[in-house]
């Protein structure tokens, strides 16, 4: 156990990482959405959304170190930084690669968001679904855990959730930028309608 | 101010998520390092496939199911000269089982490579 502990920390960490990757996008949605109603506060359903972005970063980082402190699979900080640098499996890792960098990206414009153009921090949000995506090809390409414990219709199933939830997002925020773009007030929104988006998710 | 905690995720929150996140990563590597198979797994815990051809021909009395079968001479050893005698004395091939090991062409006989299971059910 002793010998190999770092390679399931860095297993185990993935696993989790990947875990919180799929919440936070899921918590977004609900929260770009407003799906959930007034309840939680769209403030609460933010402040989470942020924090488990957060725990996502930092479990990225348990499973890269884990990685080069297991003497099990050699991986040394080249191969964990620069995709198709290692030498097993440099495919399917460069996936991780990729979305621990596009993570960053996400991440980083995140906190320095009052200092960013809204425009410039929304397309690099945007980036969230590429994460999603690339996370969980590197997840059931290389991981060796995968296919035992998440199979892969559970990830084609969250692909579906994801994409769907993507194009309902579009689509309610396209109803108040119409109204917005009119010039004019519309009418008073019927009783249930959602109210516009705050957008600062 | 209770209204401020509804604001935010709580320090409380904050804490249990984490809390969480590592609760489960270290359930999975505890399960990983428990039914991992690439590492230091026992004989008794794995199953496995052996070839007694690959395993040491002296010292594995006892070792494998095998060893009543083909160390026919009972002398502890698998595959040696005396095995494989049948009890008219001869070997699948026909030649004597007693004197050299030779098949009579200068070369060592070849035998089936007999493929067992152990260590698990």
């Amino acid at each position: 156990m002793a010998s190999h502990s770092w390679w399931y920390v860095a297993r185990a960490g993935g696993l989790v990482a990947w875990g919180l990757v799929v919440a936070s996008c899921v918590w977004g949605l609900l929260h770009a959405t407003r799906a959930l109603g007034r309840r939680p506060t769209p403030a609460w359903m933010l402040s989470t959304h942020r924090y488990l972005g957060a725990l996502a970063v930092v479990f990225t980082g348990v499973h890269v170190l884990g990685l080069v402190a297991d003497s099990y699979v050699h991986f040394g900080i080249t191969e964990v930084l620069l995709p198709l640098a290692s030498s097993w499996h440099p495919v399917a890792v460069a996936w991780g690669i990729v979305a621990m960098w596009l993570l960053v990206a996400v991440e980083g414009t995140s906190l320095a968001r009052q200092h960013l153009p809204q425009h410039i921090w929304r397309g690099i949000h945007l980036l969230s679904y590429p994460i999603l995506a690339l996370t969980t090809v590197h997840m059931l390409s290389s991981g060796t855990d995968a296919r035992s414990l998440v199979p892969e219709t559970v990830a084609v199933a969250l692909g579906v959730v994801a994409v769907f939830g993507a194009a309902v997002l579009l689509v309610w925020r396209s109803a108040p930028k119409t109204r917005a773009e009119s010039g004019t007030p519309g009418p008073p929104a019927p009783p249930g309608t959602p109210a516009p988006l705050v957008t600062n998710g | 101010m209770a209204a401020m905690a509804r604001r935010k995720i709580s320090n409380r929150g904050r804490v249990i998520a984490a809390g969480l996140c590592l609760g489960a990563t270290g359930i999975l590597a505890g399960l990983m390092a428990a039914t991992d198979d690439t590492g230091n797994a026992s004989a008794g815990t794995s199953s496995r496939i052996t070839d007694p051809a690959s395993q040491p021909a002296s010292g594995s009395s006892g070792a494998s199911s095998y060893d009543g079968s083909f160390d026919a001479d009972g002398d502890g050893r698998v595959g040696d000269p005396g095995d494989f005698s049948g009890v008219d004395g001869r070997r699948p091939d026909g030649s004597s089982s007693s004197g050299s090991s030779s098949n009579g062409n200068g070369q060592q006989p070849t035998f089936p490579q007999p493929v067992t299971r152990s260590g698990g059910s």
